[in-house]
C-alpha cells in the first residue's frame, strides 16, 4: 500500500477521531498528525492483516493515550477553563449583539443542530478518557466490540461495561435533547 | 403482564446496540413487550448513540495534508517542525503566564523579595544541596496556585496543585514560603532549611510537602496578606472559546482575541472589586452620598452656562459632593421609615458664588418664585421603578447630567433602553429604600412641588411582608427646577 493511497483513507477518519477525543480542531490536528506520521513511518512493515483505518485508528488512540498521560503529567494550562476568560460577563456588554441572532428565525434550526453537537461534544468531554475512547471508536469510528476490544487492548467484557458505563452518563447529560426520541 | 424482574440496563444498553447476548435476547423481548419502562430506557439508549453518532463528520481542515508533509520532511531537525497556528488554549495559557508573572514580579517589588530568594539559593548552593531551591521552586508554584485562585478558582487551583506534587502526608514542613517582610506567624524555609542543614549537616533527603490543611491555611494567609477579601469563582460555565473561531488564527485575529481577553480579565478583576466596595452607597443614616461624578451633584442653575460655570467653581471651592455637604435635613412630616428616610436637600447655590453674583442671579431669574409663593406642582414626563436593583440603602439622589444618569440606569440592572433626557431642561430624581429580606418594598414617587422655595419630592415607601428580598427604588424625569431638592416621606 502506498504512502497516498494510505493517507487517502486514512487521513480523514483518523482526524475526524482525534477531534471528537480532543474536542478542539488545534488539539485534533496535532494528535492526527503525530498518529498519521507514525503510521508512515511504520507503513513498510505494515502487512494488511487489519484494513488500514483499524490499524491507524489504533496507533491513534496509543499515540492519545501517550499524550493524556504525559499531559496529566504535566498538564497544568490544559486544564484553565476558557470558560472562565470568556462568556457570560456581566456586563452584559455582549448580550445585545448575541440575543438578536438567537431571535433570527431562518437561522433557528442551523443553530438548533450546532447546539446539539456542542453539548454532545462537551458531554462527551465530560466522560473520563477511557469511557469516552470507548464511545469514539464505537460511535464515531463504528467498530464492533472486539475491535475495539483489539484496539484498546482490553478484554470484551471490559468494552462492554465502560461504553455502557458512558452511555448511561451521556444519557443523563443529554436528556434534553431526546424528549423526541 | 410485566415481569417483576427487569433486566439489567447494562444488557438494555446493549439491545439498544444489537449486541445484547443472543442467548438472552428472546426473554429480553418478552419482556419488553411488556415493560414500558425498559422499552423507554432501550429506546433512550438508542437515542445516545445516536446524538453521538450524528455528530457532523468533521472534514481535513484546509493545509492539513500540507503540513503534514511539512512536519514529516523536517522529522529530521526537530527546529523545523511546524507548530499550530495560535489556538485560543495557548493565547490563554499565555495571557495567564503573563499575568502570573506580573504578578510575581510585582510581589518581588513590592515586598523585595528577590533578594533574600537570592540569598536563600545561594546558601543552599553552599550547603551543597539542591534542595533549598527547590524550596524555592514550589514557592513560585504556591504563587502560580494564589494567581490562579484569583484568576480562575480555588478548586482549580487546588487540583492542579495536588496534580504537581506530593502535597499530602509528609514530615510536617510548614508550607510556608519567603513571604511577607516580618511576618511573625508562619516558619519561612529560609530559617527552616538552614536550621535543618545546620541540625543534619547534610542536605535535605526529602522533598518538603505540605498536607491539604496546611495548605489551606497558608493560602488563607497569602490572602489576608494580599488584602484579598474574596476569591471570585469562575463565572457560570458558557461555551469554551466563545466566539473565537475554533481554528487557527490569524495575527490580526490572535491580537483581537488578546485585546478581548486582557479587557475581560480586567472586568473581572474589576467586578470582584465592585463586589467588594460598592461605589453606590449611601452612607451611614442620613447623609447619602450622590450616585455617579462629581459634576453631578453640583447645583442647577437657569441657564445651563451658567450651570457649569458654577459647577467649575464648585468643584474648585467645594472639592466634595455638593449635596452632601449642604445637605438640610427637614423633618416635618412623619416618616415611614428611620433614620433612612430623612429628606437632604442640595445646598443653595449661594454656597459657590461669589455674594454680588448671587444677587444679580437672583434678580435675573424670576422664574424662581418667591419662598412663599404658591405651590408650583412638576409633572414627571415619565417614571421608573422596580423592588429589586436599588442601591440597599434609602436616600434620594438628583440627577443633572447625562453620565450620572446613564450610570444609575446601569446599576439598577434595567433591562430596558436608556430614556433620553435633555439634562439643559430636565433632570432626573431617584429615591432608594432600604434593602429588605424578608418584606416586598416598594418606592412611591407621589409628587413634585416647588413650594417654600425648594422642590418638595413627596415619596412614600410600601412593604408587604415576606415576599422579600427586595432593594426598591423610583426615578423620575421631571422639568428642571432650580430650586433646591427636598425629599420628604410621607405615609
Amino acid at each position: 500500500m502506498s504512502e497516498d493511497e494510505f493517507l487517502k483513507a486514512a487521513a480523514q477518519p483518523v482526524y475526524n477521531l482525534a477531534l471528537r477525543l480532543t474536542g478542539n480542531p488545534s488539539d485534533a490536528e496535532d494528535l492526527s498528525q503525530d498518529a498519521l506520521l507514525r503510521c508512515l513511518k511504520a507503513l513498510p512493515g505494515f502487512r494488511g492483516d487489519s484494513a488500514p483505518t483499524s490499524w491507524a485508528y489504533r496507533v491513534t488512540m496509543n499515540t492519545w493515550k501517550n499524550r493524556v498521560r504525559s499531559e496529566k503529567r504535566r498538564g497544568f494550562w490544559k486544564t484553565l477553563p476558557l470558560a472562565a476568560l470568556f462568556g457570560a460577563s456581566e456586563d452584559g456588554e455582549e448580550s445585545p449583539t448575541a440575543e438578536p441572532a438567537a431571535k433570527d428565525a431562518p437561522l433557528d434550526a442551523g443553530l438548533a443542530t450546532v447546539e446539539v453537537g456542542t453539548a454532545v461534544q462537551e458531554a462527551l468531554m465530560t466522560l473520563d478518557e477511557e469511557s469516552r475512547a470507548v464511545v469514539v471508536l464505537r460511535e464515531i469510528s463504528g467498530m464492533a466490540y472486539d475491535e475495539i476490544a483489539r484496539t484498546l487492548d482490553l478484554p470484551e467484557g471490559t468494552v462492554k461495561s465502560r461504553l455502557f458505563r458512558a452511555r448511561a452518563a451521556l444519557k443523563g447529560r443529554l436528556a434534553r435533547f431526546m424528549e423526541g426520541a | 403482564m410485566t415481569d417483576p424482574i427487569h433486566p439489567r440496563q447494562e444488557l438494555l444498553a446493549a439491545h439498544a446496540d444489537g449486541a445484547a447476548p443472543d442467548a438472552e435476547r428472546p426473554g429480553l423481548e418478552t419482556h419488553l413487550a411488556a415493560c414500558a419502562d425498559c422499552r423507554r430506557a432501550v429506546t433512550e439508549y438508542g437515542a445516545v448513540s445516536k446524538l453521538v453518532k450524528d455528530l457532523p463528520r468533521a472534514e481535513l481542515p484546509t493545509g492539513f495534508m500540507a503540513r503534514l508533509e511539512r512536519r514529516r520532511l523536517g522529522e529530521e531537525s526537530p527546529a523545523a517542525r511546524p507548530r499550530m497556528g495560535l489556538s485560543p488554549l495557548r493565547l490563554a495559557a499565555f495571557a495567564a503566564t503573563g499575568l502570573l508573572v506580573g504578578l510575581i514580579f510585582f510581589r518581588e517589588v513590592r515586598y523585595g523579595m528577590a533578594p533574600r530568594m537570592l540569598g536563600l539559593s545561594d546558601s543552599g548552593i553552599e550547603s551543597g544541596g539542591l534542595s533549598v531551591s527547590q524550596d524555592d521552586a514550589r514557592g513560585a508554584e504556591m504563587d502560580a496556585g494564589a494567581a490562579l485562585q484569583s484568576a480562575g478558582g480555588v478548586e482549580q487551583a487546588r487540583r492542579e496543585m495536588a496534580l504537581r506534587g506530593s502535597w499530602s502526608g509528609g514530615e510536617g514542613d510548614a508550607p510556608s514560603r519567603p513571604g511577607a517582610a516580618g511576618a511573625a506567624g508562619p516558619l519561612k524555609f529560609s530559617q527552616l532549611s538552614r536550621a535543618r542543614i545546620a541540625k543534619n549537616g547534610a542536605p535535605l533527603e526529602a522533598k518538603p510537602s505540605a498536607s491539604n490543611e496546611e495548605l489551606h491555611a497558608f493560602l488563607e494567609q497569602e490572602k489576608s496578606r494580599m488584602g484579598i477579601q474574596e476569591i471570585v469563582p469562575p463565572s457560570a460555565p458558557a461555551a469554551p472559546a466563545d466566539g473565537i473561531p475554533d481554528r487557527p488564527l490569524s495575527k490580526d485575529e490572535a491580537m483581537d482575541v488578546m485585546r478581548r481577553m486582557t479587557s475581560q480579565l480586567t472586568s473581572i478583576n474589576r467586578q470582584a472589586a465592585d463586589r467588594r466596595n460598592p461605589s453606590v452607597s449611601l452612607g451611614q443614616g442620613s447623609t447619602p452620598r450622590i450616585i455617579g461624578s462629581k459634576e453631578g451633584s453640583l447645583p442647577m442653575a437657569d441657564d445651563a452656562p451658567k450651570a457649569k460655570k458654577d459647577a467649575k467653581l464648585a468643584a474648585a471651592s467645594a472639592g466634595s459632593l455638593a449635596m452632601v455637604r449642604g445637605a438640610d435635613i427637614r423633618v416635618d412630616e412623619p416618616a415611614t421609615f428611620e433614620p433612612s428616610a430623612l429628606p437632604f436637600r442640595r445646598p443653595e447655590p449661594e454656597m459657590f458664588v461669589k455674594k454680588g453674583k448671587v444677587a444679580e442671579e437672583s434678580q435675573a431669574a424670576p422664574a424662581s418664585p418667591a419662598p412663599a409663593g404658591p405651590p408650583r406642582a412638576l409633572n414627571p414626563r415619565g417614571s421608573w421603578s422596580a423592588t429589586v436593583g436599588g442601591v440597599g440603602k434609602a436616600g434620594g439622589a438628583v440627577f443633572t447630567n447625562a453620565a450620572d444618569w446613564a450610570d444609575l440606569w446601569k446599576r439598577v440592572g434595567r433591562a430596558d433602553p436608556l430614556p433620553a433626557v435633555d439634562f439643559d431642561a430636565e433632570m432626573a430624581v431617584a429615591v432608594f429604600g432600604e434593602r429588605s429580606e424578608t418584606a416586598q418594598s416598594s418606592v412611591l414617587l407621589l409628587s413634585f412641588n416647588e413650594e417654600e422655595g425648594a422642590l418638595v419630592v413627596r415619596y412614600a415607601v410600601k412593604a408587604e411582608a415576606g415576599a422579600g428580598p427586595s432593594a426598591p427604588y423610583s426615578v423620575a424625569v421631571l422639568p428642571k427646577s432650580a430650586l433646591p431638592v427636598t425629599f420628604r416621606a410621607v405615609q
